[in-house]
């Protein structure tokens, strides 16, 4: 049943309409994307604010279809018309937000959270959710505790745990530590790197700081208005950036080394 | 306690030519369930004419706090308990209204989020407008044109026709230049940037970093900058103030904390920088978390998550004192040797 290739996205456009007056304008978010993850990999996609980004993951995870073009995982379509294709891929495809602060129920207990996609599916067995709770680093003594009392870092393993649960082919990672302290940072790509490696779980790690992304993904994908201006191995892209704009974005990064300073024109 | 602190480490007092800010022995405290909790526990800096100091801490390190209780501007349930704030040799903690008439004038704040920070509902030209005529004796139209020479010297194009828009018409970018054009209106000797890029993309941060840099370094200011951004610290600062659990626990110039830093936390913070050379790797992180005020207990706030001091009697019974190293300030029972053994790049 598994292809090598997890996620093919193949030619999305996603266009919005909005009526002034008696004109209809079309805005292309997405502008035709094609892009594929394959099993145990981590494709990095970067961008700034409007670059389409977030349209382009809402429209993998099926949360609105695309205007034209496919959202494949493991081959099953994501928007598919027959219930159980569509089922099968939605369930595969997993996601981590940004704010672990508003995507965790803070009145909820970190049990229920994590346990809360598998009883929706009937799978619910307390070792289940206590191997999550393991997976993710998080004390068991901790599971009847409100998601409320737990620090940004715990509540972001929460987040993973939950997303893990249905053990995934494919997890969305949508600025998974940017709302996080550098110190936590660290921690939480450690542990996401760990579990790559355990459970051969694919990412799409979707980021603005390149930094991050670097060290996460071996391939990476750039993009900007809607369109990817470029992709390939994340060593080429970021020591011979063939876009102009990939070069923009990396001259732009501040170099942690006060030797290196750019100087401040007068 | 917090007076040894300051005592120990305290530069010579303030003299007219001395540092622009000088914050002694800063204590702020909040309302808890059992009586009040110190988030900010005796803070001392100083901040010299012209120069970058960035404070750079986890968030509830009580960077901000110690920033905002120097302004004036503590949220509502926080008070200063303790500590004097002296601006250009004038104690402030004495006296509210001079601190009122001093801020936004001499002294000026740019805050993280320039979407919360403008009122949504009045035009971008008109709020700049108030700040101008606040401290400046002006007409209305007088005042109009100083706010167009201002978003014009941020880089605002065509700043007479946008200074009509409202802040939903600009963008994050814009919006953060035009508080940093209202900040620097009447040429302040202070300038506090509280994470003045954190909400905005790179491209555009390096925009407005380039912004600051050029107004301060036409009207002379100093800055304190806060920021959890190592990268921004290593290009804008010249000292840097470390700030965990509510104290400073390293101080030094910035090529000092990037060389060879003496405190365990700064060395970690700097080691879990992902930087664009090392990819693949192992990323080296600080384990644990910071502490809760209220349960910052005795000792080392640091202790639980210290490579070095994890098991020491020392480190576990006394909070350390922030002490004078040759070449800055460290509160540590067990400062990282020098020179460093591993100096993390």
């Amino acid at each position: 049943m598994s292809t090598a290739r997890v996620l093919d996205v193949v030619d999305v456009h996603r266009q919005f309409t909005r009526r002034s007056g008696l004109r209809r304008e079309t805005f292309a978010a997405v502008d035709g994307v094609s892009l594929h993850v394959d099993a145990g990999e981590t494709l990095g996609l970067v961008g700034e604010s409007g670059c389409g980004k977030s349209t382009l993951v809402r429209t993998v995870l099926g949360l609105h279809p695309p205007t034209s073009g496919r959202v494949l995982v493991d081959g099953a379509d994501v928007n598919a018309r027959a219930a159980g294709e569509r089922q099968r891929a939605r369930r595969d495809v997993q996601v981590v937000f940004q704010d672990p602060y508003s995507s965790v129920d803070p009145r909820a207990t970190a049990r229920q959270i994590v346990a809360e996609p598998l009883r929706i599916n009937q799978r619910y067995s307390a070792t289940r959710v206590q191997q999550l709770f393991d997976w993710v680093g998080l004390p068991w003594q901790y599971a009847d505790r409100r998601a409320a009392a737990f620090s940004g870092g715990q509540r972001q393993r929460l987040g993973i745990a939950r997303a893990l649960a249905l053990e995934p082919r494919l997890v969305v990672l949508d600025e998974p530590v940017s709302a996080l302290d550098v110190s936590i940072q660290a921690q939480i790509i450690n542990l996401l790197a760990d579990l790559q490696r355990e459970l051969h779980v694919s990412y799409l790690f979707v980021a603005h700081d390149l930094s991050v992304v670097r060290h996460v993904s071996r391939r990476v994908a750039v993009m900007r208005q809607g369109r990817i201006v470029e992709t390939g191995a994340t060593d080429r892209v970021f020591d011979s950036p063939q876009h102009a704009y990939t070069r923009t974005l990396l001259d732009a990064i501040p170099v942690p080394d006060p030797r290196r300073r750019v100087p401040v024109p007068a | 306690m917090s007076a040894v602190t300051a005592a120990a480490a305290a530069p010579p007092a303030t003299r007219a030519d001395g540092p622009v800010l000088s914050v002694r022995d800063l204590v702020v405290c909040t309302h808890g369930p059992d009586g009040p909790v110190v988030l900010v526990d005796g803070v001392s800096l100083d901040v010299q004419p012209g120069e970058v100091l960035a404070l750079v801490g986890e968030s509830g390190s009580g960077k901000s706090l110690t920033m905002l209780a120097v302004m004036g501007l503590l949220p509502a349930g926080t008070w200063l308990e303790h500590g004097t704030v002296t601006f250009r040799g004038e104690d402030l903690t004495a006296d509210r209204c001079r601190l009122e008439r001093l801020r936004g004038d001499r002294l000026a704040m740019v805050f993280q989020d320039p979407m919360t920070t403008l009122n949504p509902v009045r035009r971008v030209g008109a709020q700049l407008a108030e700040t101008v005529r606040l401290h400046a004796r002006l007409t209305r139209r007088q005042a109009d044109e100083r706010v167009v020479e201002l978003l014009d010297a941020v880089g605002i194009p065509d700043p007479a026709a946008k200074a009509r828009d409202y802040p939903h018409q600009w963008s994050g970018g814009m919006r953060q230049r035009a508080l940093i054009a209202g900040a620097v209106a009447h040429g302040p000797d202070l300038l506090v940037a509280d994470e003045p890029t954190t909400a905005l993309d790179v491209t555009i941060q390096a925009q407005v970093m380039r912004v600051l840099a050029e107004r301060r370094a036409r009207t002379g200011a100093a800055m304190i900058l806060i920021t959890h951004d190592l990268g921004l610290v290593a290009q804008a600062a010249d000292r840097i103030a470390v700030m965990y659990a509510g104290r400073v626990v390293e101080e030094q110039d910035v090529l000092g904390v990037f060389d060879a830093p003496r405190h365990p936390y700064t060395r970690g913070l700097l080691a879990s920088v992902l930087s664009l050379g090392r990819d693949g790797e192992r990323a080296y992180a600080i384990t644990g978390q910071p502490p809760v005020p209220a349960e910052r207990g005795t000792g080392c706030a640091f202790r639980a998550r210290c490579d070095v001091g994890r098991d020491l009697a020392v480190c576990g019974e006394q909070v350390p004192t922030l002490l004078a190293t040759g070449q800055g300030r460290v509160a540590c029972h067990r400062p990282v040797p020098l020179p460093a053994p591993e100096v993390v790049r």
